[in-house]
C-alpha cells in the first residue's frame, strides 16, 4: 500500500460527520451570547450553556471517537511540578548510580533549558546515549510512567529513542523477525532489523521495568547502523542528565519553551511573529531566556502604547494599558525575582505608564530599556 | 475592530472546527460540548490575547488541547443542573455512521494503540487539515519537530497496518548487510 493510500485511509477514518438541521446552528448561537454576557475575568461558571450545546450535539447524533484519555502530552506537566524523589530501580547489572538531579538542582546557567524533561527521562528511560560526538537532542518529551521519546540529529542522520514500560516488550520485540541480528546497545540485548535501506530498528529486552526501540533514520546501512550501536553507552542517571543537556539543540528548545510561555502565562505584543521572533531571543539558559522574553513583550507593548497613542486607538490603548498592567502575574516574571534587575524594571513601567503619569520621553526610555 | 466583535468573528468562523476536534477526542458527543464551551469562554476571558486570522485558529485548537487535558483529568465539569442534563442527554443513544464500515473503525482501533504524540499528530494532520508548521504552533513545539513527529506517527501507523509488508523488506535487504 502506497504513502498516500495509507494517508488517504487516515482521512477516511475521521468520525467527524457534519451535523445538520438549525439545532446546532441555534445551540452555538445561545452559547455565543452567553458567553459574551460573562464578564471578561470572571470565573464563574456556567451550566446551562453547557447543557444547551450537549442537548444539540447529541440530537445530531455523532460519532465514536479514538478516545485520546491516554499518554495525555500535558500530563508530564502536573509531575514536572511535584518534587522528584523515586530514584530508578536499580539492578545488579545496571551502571553505578548517582541520584537523578532535580529541577531545582539543576544548574540555572547551564544551557539546560526545561530541564524537568530531562530529570523525567533520567529516571524513566534506558539512559542510553549515543558515544559518538556530535550528535544534537532535537526533541525530548517524557510522556508517561516510563515512556517517553527523545531525537538526536548529527549531520543528515537522525536517531530517535523511544522507551516503553516493560509490559509493552511482548508488541515491541523484534527478536522474532528471522532477519534480525543481535546486538548489544550499551550493555543491553537488543535485536536489529534494517527493514528499508538506510534505515534501521532495534527493540532493546527490558531492563529495570523499561525497554527501548532505536529508530535510525537515513543515512544507515546494516553496517554503520551496528558500527553506530556499539558506540551506544548505558550511564547513571546523574550522567545521562548532564550529557543530555549538554547535547540539548538550544534553538529548537527555546522556540518550544517561549511558544508555552505565550499560551500560558504572558500575551504575545501586536508585532510578535510566530515563526521569527523566538530564534531572536538567546538560547543559552532558561533565565536568559525569560529574562529576554519578558522583555520582550514588554518592548511590544510599550511599541504598541506609544503607536495608539500617537494615532489616538484608544481600543488598542487600553489593550496595551491592560497587558502592561497584567505583568504583576506573570509567573515567568515573579520567577526573576532577585536573580535579574528586570522585575524591578517592568514595575516601574507597569507603574508608570498605564497611569499616564510617564512623560513621552521617560516611556522612549523604558523602551529603550527593553527593546 | 473592538475585541467583542473580534471574538464574534472568530466564533463564527471557528465553532464547527472546534466542536469536530472535540467530538473527536471525547468518548461521549456531550462531553464535546463542554470543551467546546470551556475553550469558547476562555477565549472571550482572554479576547484581547487573541491573535487574528489563521493564528486565531491555531491559538483556539491550542487552548482546547488544555481544556480537553483538563477534562481527561476529570477538571471539566460543570453546574449541578448541567450534570443533570447531562445525565440525561447520556441516556440518548448516539449513532454511530461509521459502524458500517469495518475499515475505518479498525484505523480508528490502530490509531489508538499509538503513543498520544503520534495519534494527535495525525488527527491534526488527516482530520484537522494543519500544516506541521501550524501543528507546531497548536502543541508549543518546533516546526522541525512537528514535522519529525509526522513523519515517524506516519510510520509507525504503517507498521501497524502492514507488518508483514516490513518483514519482506528486512529479508530483502539482507544482501545489504
Amino acid at each position: 500500500m502506497s504513502g498516500e493510500q495509507i494517508d488517504q485511509l487516515l482521512r477516511d477514518a475521521d468520525p467527524y460527520r457534519r451535523p445538520e438541521g438549525e439545532a446546532v446552528k441555534a445551540a452555538a448561537g445561545e452559547l455565543l451570547e452567553q458567553i459574551v454576557a460573562e464578564p471578561v475575568g470572571s470565573r464563574r461558571s456556567f451550566g446551562l450553556v453547557v447543557a444547551g450545546v450537549a442537548a444539540a450535539v447529541v440530537a445530531v447524533a455523532v460519532v465514536v471517537v479514538p478516545a485520546t484519555r491516554h499518554g495525555d502530552p500535558d500530563a508530564p506537566a502536573t509531575p514536572v511540578s511535584t518534587p522528584v524523589s523515586s530514584p530508578a530501580v536499580p539492578s545488579p547489572s545496571a551502571p553505578p548510580s548517582t541520584p537523578p538531579p532535580t529541577p531545582s538542582s539543576m544548574p540555572l546557567v547551564s544551557g539546560v533549558l526545561d530541564p524537568e524533561r530531562i530529570v523525567l527521562a533520567a529516571q524513566d528511560s534506558p539512559r542510553l546515549t549515543p558515544g559518538e560526538p556530535g550528535w544534537k537532542v532535537i526533541h525530548l518529551e517524557p510522556f508517561g510512567v516510563r515512556q517517553g521519546e527523545m531525537t538526536y540529529e548529527k549531520g543528515g542522520r537522525r536517531l530517535e529513542v523511544t522507551w516503553y514500560p516493560e509490559t509493552d516488550y511482548s508488541q515491541r520485540r523484534t527478536d522474532r523477525w528471522p532477519s534480525s541480528r543481535k546486538v548489544s546497545v550499551g550493555g543491553l540485548t537488543g535485536y536489529l532489523l534494517v527493514p528499508s535501506k538506510g534505515t534501521f530498528t532495534v527493540a532493546t529486552e527490558p531492563r529495570d521495568g523499561v525497554m527501548a526501540v532505536l529508530n535510525g533514520g537515513k543515512g544507515f546501512t546494516g553496517a554503520t547502523a551496528r558500527a553506530f550501536l556499539t558506540t551506544m553507552r548505558r550511564v547513571d542517571a546523574g550522567t545521562w542528565a548532564a550529557t543530555t543537556a549538554a547535547q540539548t539543540d538550544r534553538e529548537g528548545e527555546a522556540g518550544t519553551r517561549v511558544a508555552r510561555l505565550l499560551s500560558e502565562d504572558m500575551p504575545p505584543p501586536p508585532d510578535w511573529n510566530a515563526w521569527t521572533s523566538a530564534k531572536e531571543l538567546p538560547s543559552g539558559s532558561t533565565l536568559e531566556l525569560d529574562d529576554a522574553l519578558v522583555k520582550r513583550v514588554t518592548c511590544g507593548w510599550l511599541i504598541e502604547w506609544q503607536r495608539a497613542k500617537a494615532t489616538g486607538d484608544g481600543a488598542a490603548l487600553t489593550r496595551a494599558n491592560q497587558a502592561l498592567l497584567s505583568s504583576a502575574g506573570w509567573r515567568t516574571l515573579q520567577a526573576l525575582e532577585g536573580r535579574t534587575a528586570t522585575p524591578q524594571l517592568i514595575r516601574k513601567i507597569a507603574d508608570a505608564v498605564p497611569s499616564g503619569r510617564a512623560s513621552a520621553a521617560e516611556v522612549q526610555a523604558y523602551r529603550a530599556s527593553v527593546c | 475592530m473592538d475585541h467583542e466583535q473580534h471574538f464574534r468573528d472568530v466564533y463564527e468562523a471557528m465553532f464547527e472546527s472546534l466542536l469536530a476536534y472535540a467530538l473527536r477526542r471525547v468518548d461521549q458527543p456531550d462531553d464535546a460540548a463542554d470543551v467546546v464551551s470551556e475553550t469558547f469562554l476562555i477565549a472571550w476571558r482572554r479576547a484581547r490575547e487573541m491573535p487574528d486570522g489563521d493564528e486565531a485558529k491555531l491559538w483556539l485548537y491550542g487552548v482546547a488541547r488544555r481544556v480537553l487535558a483538563n477534562h481527561h483529568r476529570g477538571g471539566v465539569r460543570r453546574e449541578r443542573l448541567g450534570e443533570r442534563l447531562r445525565h440525561l442527554l447520556r441516556a440518548a443513544p448516539a449513532a454511530d455512521p461509521s459502524v458500517v464500515v469495518p475499515v475505518r473503525v479498525s484505523v480508528r482501533s490502530m490509531l489508538t494503540r499509538l503513543a498520544e504524540p503520534d495519534r494527535e499528530v495525525l488527527m491534526l494532520t488527516f482530520w484537522e487539515g494543519l500544516e506541521p508548521r501550524e501543528i507546531a504552533v497548536v502543541l508549543g513545539i518546533s516546526p522541525a519537530v512537528a514535522r519529525t513527529r509526522l513523519s515517524r506517527a506516519r510510520a509507525r501507523f504503517r507498521e501497524l497496518l502492514e507488518p508483514s509488508e516490513r518483514v519482506s523488506a528486512a529479508y530483502n535487504l539482507e544482501d545489504e548487510r
